[in-house]
């Protein structure tokens, strides 16, 4: 399964790979905070501040269907 | 004339590398952290980094596995490496040091690989499968720019964005330019060259040059086809190409690549999954490139490999009848 996350206000990609909390062990990245944290919390291409609340997480894959 | 979208505006042959060069020169001048990473290929604009940021550039030679390693090690420390080689060597040649030295910690490394059928480099060096095994792997984008305006943009984005991406730059004759200086790039997102009604092209790199002068030779015969320009070819936008399929309800796929692996089972594989329409792929068959003369008046293997404008209108020819005959057994 992967994951997306996108700033809410420029819709830049900012995280594109495996869903983060799906590894078992030895995680690359531990949560979305972390990702923001890489940009400093600022989108680099807007300039808009980056939380949880101000960015689109999207999971596909085969768990949405119940996996 | 056939009438295109916002942001295009087809002018002459430019060499997609020349955004490539001037992107990376912006981006070292702005952030400390990049860091060109040899493999005995040289580098775009490799006089200007040699004059201006020598102390920023690593030579590992002839031993791509090593790059790799050295490469996810840079990026560790916080360096931005970019990695310059041909695909087949850079991640082909070092798949495994890719996958465990970037990818499985999904270190901020970027690849820049060169492939495509053209010329006359030989069997060795004419290579048309990385976008077959490169997409395969998790965690890496790959992106595949048509023109000089999106070679320069896909590349600036390619700095921006933290974490590893591939940008293959193409081995073709060269593509006219497309796109305006005001085109908004971003990764991940497909752009409508020309809206259709009959069908539509989903053409990816130089091909994109190729699927334009379908279209317009398809206009001359009555046809409204749909361009459809594909950059990211990791994540593929499945919402675009399901719209070109709900629009138009035939697709050509067109590659100067291995269709297998490829943009077009990508492509197939989102119509399957989605809204399964006619589907013809136009690329590199299950075979390997090789060498092909250029002249002024000849491409031998733009021409052994059907990759011209003509092929390409044969190929839209041949899914909307197969989208008529799916229309009759209806
Ligand atoms: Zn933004």
């Amino acid at each position: 399964m992967s994951e997306k996350i996108f700033c809410g206000k420029c819709d830049m990609l900012l995280y594109f790979g495996e869903e983060l909390k799906r590894r078992l062990y030895m995680r690359a990245i531990p949560s979305e905070e972390t990702v923001l944290g890489f940009y400093g919390n600022v989108c680099p291409r807007c300039g808009g501040a980056l939380s949880e609340q101000t960015v689109n997480v999207v999971v596909e894959g085969r768990a949405k269907h119940g996996a | 004339m056939a009438k295109f979208n916002e942001h295009i505006q087809l002018g002459e042959p430019v060499l997609p590398a020349k955004g490539i060069e001037k992107a990376l020169q912006a981006g070292a001048l702005k952030d400390q952290r990049i860091i060109a990473l040899l493999e005995d290929m040289g580098f775009p604009g490799i006089d200007w980094w040699t004059e201006n940021m020598p102390e920023r550039m690593v030579e590992v030679g002839i031993a791509e596995q090593n790059g790799a390693v050295v490469a996810g090690a840079l990026a560790a420390e916080g360096f931005i490496p970019v990695l310059y080689s041909f695909l087949f060597a850079n991640v082909g040649r070092a798949l495994n040091q890719v996958r465990q030295s970037i990818l499985v910690d999904r270190f901020n490394v970027k690849i820049i690989g060169r492939e495509g059928a053209w010329g006359e480099v030989g069997i060795s060096h004419n290579t048309i499968e990385g976008v077959g095994f490169s997409r395969v792997l998790p965690n890496l984008i790959i992106l595949n720019p048509a023109d000089v305006v999106e070679a320069e943009k896909a590349t600036e984005a390619m700095l921006q964005y933290h974490g590893p991406v591939l940008l293959r730059q193409e081995s073709s004759p060269t593509p006219v330019r497309v796109f305006t200086d005001d085109y908004p790039f971003n990764i991940g997102k497909a752009y409508s060259v020309k809206d259709g009604t009959d069908a539509t092209i989903i053409a990816t790199g130089y091909m994109l040059t190729e699927a334009i002068a379908a279209a317009e030779l398809l206009e001359d015969e009555g046809l409204d086809v749909g361009v459809l320009d594909m950059c990211t070819l990791k994540p593929l936008d499945d919402a675009a190409i399901i719209e070109a399929a709900r629009r138009t309800g035939a697709i050509v796929t067109a590659e100067n690549a291995s269709i297998i692996g490829g943009l077009g089972e990508g492509v197939a594989a989102v119509l399957c999954e989605n809204l399964p329409a006619p589907l013809v792929r136009v690329g590199i068959e299950d075979e390997f490139s090789q060498s092909g003369l250029i002249t002024p008046e000849r491409d031998d293997l733009k021409i052994h490999f059907g990759l011209r404008a003509e092929d390409l209108v044969v190929s839209v020819k041949v899914c909307i009848a197969k989208k008529e005959r799916s229309r009759c057994r209806d």
